[in-house]
C-alpha cells in the first residue's frame, strides 16, 4: 500500500532525470520464501528450492515496489505496460541492495500520460546487480 | 558455439490457473495494494469489472519458469533479459499458460545468447503477455 504520508508522486511532478528512490533494502531468506511462494504456481514447485538464490525477477517485483510505495504516495490505477529486465549477478539471502529509481521518460500519447521508470540495483560496492525499465500509462 | 550445444527450441512451458489468493499474497509480499488487483467490490464497478492479476506476478512468474527451465540457470541470473509488454489483462479463475519458443533469428547483442519469443495465453488462446528473452548459451550447457 502507499504510503499516504510520504509526497504525492503525479505526472506533472515529475521530470525527466529525476531521482525518486535511492534507497537500500536487505534481502533476507525470510523475504526470498515469502516471494517464492507468492508466484509458486502449485506446491510442487516449492519443492527443491535453489537454496541461496533469490528468483531472478525478485529484486524488481519485490524491492522496487516495496521502496516506492514507502516513500511515495503513488496514485492508484496505472496501468503496467511494459517491462525490461537484465540481471547482472545473482541475488543470494543477506545481500544488501542499493536501489535507485529515475524518471528516464515522460510523454502523452493519445491524450493519455506515460511514464517510463528505470531501476538499478547494485551491492553496497557499486558492483551492478540488475536494471529495468517499466512502462505506466499513469493513472488521471 | 551454438551447433556444440543443445539449445533446445522450447523450454519447458507452464500452465495454471490464477487465483485472487495468488493475487492477494503478491499484494502483500510487494507491499502494493492497488485495489484493481485486491477488492473485488471496488474492481467491479471499473470499465475492468474485475480484479486483474498483477502485471510484476506474472512477469515474476515467467521469469521463474524460464530459470527453472535452464540447466545452468546461474548464467541466466548473472546475464539475462526479459522484456515484454502487457496486451490484456490476466483475472482469477484464468488458465494461463507461458511458452518460450526459440526465434528463428536471432536478436541478441552478440552470439553468446539465444533469443527467445516468450509469451503468455489466456484461456482462449489470446496472448495476454507477449516479448522475448535472451538467455546465454552457458545455461545450456
Amino acid at each position: 500500500m502507499s504510503n499516504p504520508e510520504a509526497p504525492d508522486l503525479t505526472f506533472d511532478g515529475m521530470a525527466v532525470g529525476d531521482v525518486l528512490v535511492d534507497s537500500t533494502v536487505t534481502v533476507t531468506a525470510e523475504s526470498i520464501a515469502q516471494f517464492r511462494r507468492s508466484i509458486a504456481t502449485d506446491t510442487a514447485t516449492l519443492d527443491g528450492l535453489e537454496e541461496g538464490y533469490a528468483p531472478p525477477t525478485m529484486a524488481a517485483m519485490w524491492t522496487v515496489p516495496r521502496v516506492m510505495f514507502r516513500e511515495w504516495n503513488v496514485p492508484v490505477g496505472g496501468i503496467h505496460a511494459r517491462q525490461r529486465w537484465q540481471c547482472t549477478r545473482p541475488i543470494r539471502a543477506g545481500s544488501a541492495l542499493r536501489v535507485r529509481i529515475s524518471l528516464k521518460e515522460k510523454y502523452v500519447r493519445k491524450d493519455r500520460p506515460w511514464v517510463v521508470f528505470e531501476s538499478r540495483l547494485s551491492d553496497l560496492d557499486g558492483v551492478d546487480v540488475a536494471c529495468g525499465e517499466m512502462t505506466v500509462v499513469w493513472p488521471v | 558455439m551454438t551447433a556444440e550445444l543443445q539449445v533446445p527450441n522450447e523450454l519447458p512451458s507452464l500452465s495454471w490457473t490464477l487465483t485472487q489468493e495468488q493475487i492477494n499474497a503478491y499484494a502483500e509480499v510487494a507491499g502494493a495494494s492497488d485495489p484493481i488487483h485486491v477488492d473485488p467490490e471496488f474492481a467491479k464497478e471499473t470499465p475492468l469489472g474485475g480484479t486483474i492479476g498483477q502485471g510484476f506476478l506474472l512477469f515474476a512468474v515467467m521469469a521463474e519458469q524460464i530459470t527453472r527451465g535452464l540447466d545452468h540457470p546461474e548464467s541466466w541470473l548473472s546475464d539475462g533479459v526479459l522484456d515484454i509488454r502487457f496486451r490484456a489483462p490476466a483475472r482469477p479463475g484464468d488458465r494461463l499458460t507461458m511458452r518460450a519458443v526459440r526465434m528463428a533469428e536471432e536478436r541478441g547483442p552478440n552470439d553468446q545468447a539465444a533469443t527467445y519469443e516468450v509469451w503468455c495465453e489466456g484461456p482462449d488462446g489470446q496472448r495476454l503477455i507477449d516479448g522475448t528473452t535472451d538467455i546465454p548459451l552457458g545455461a545450456f550447457g
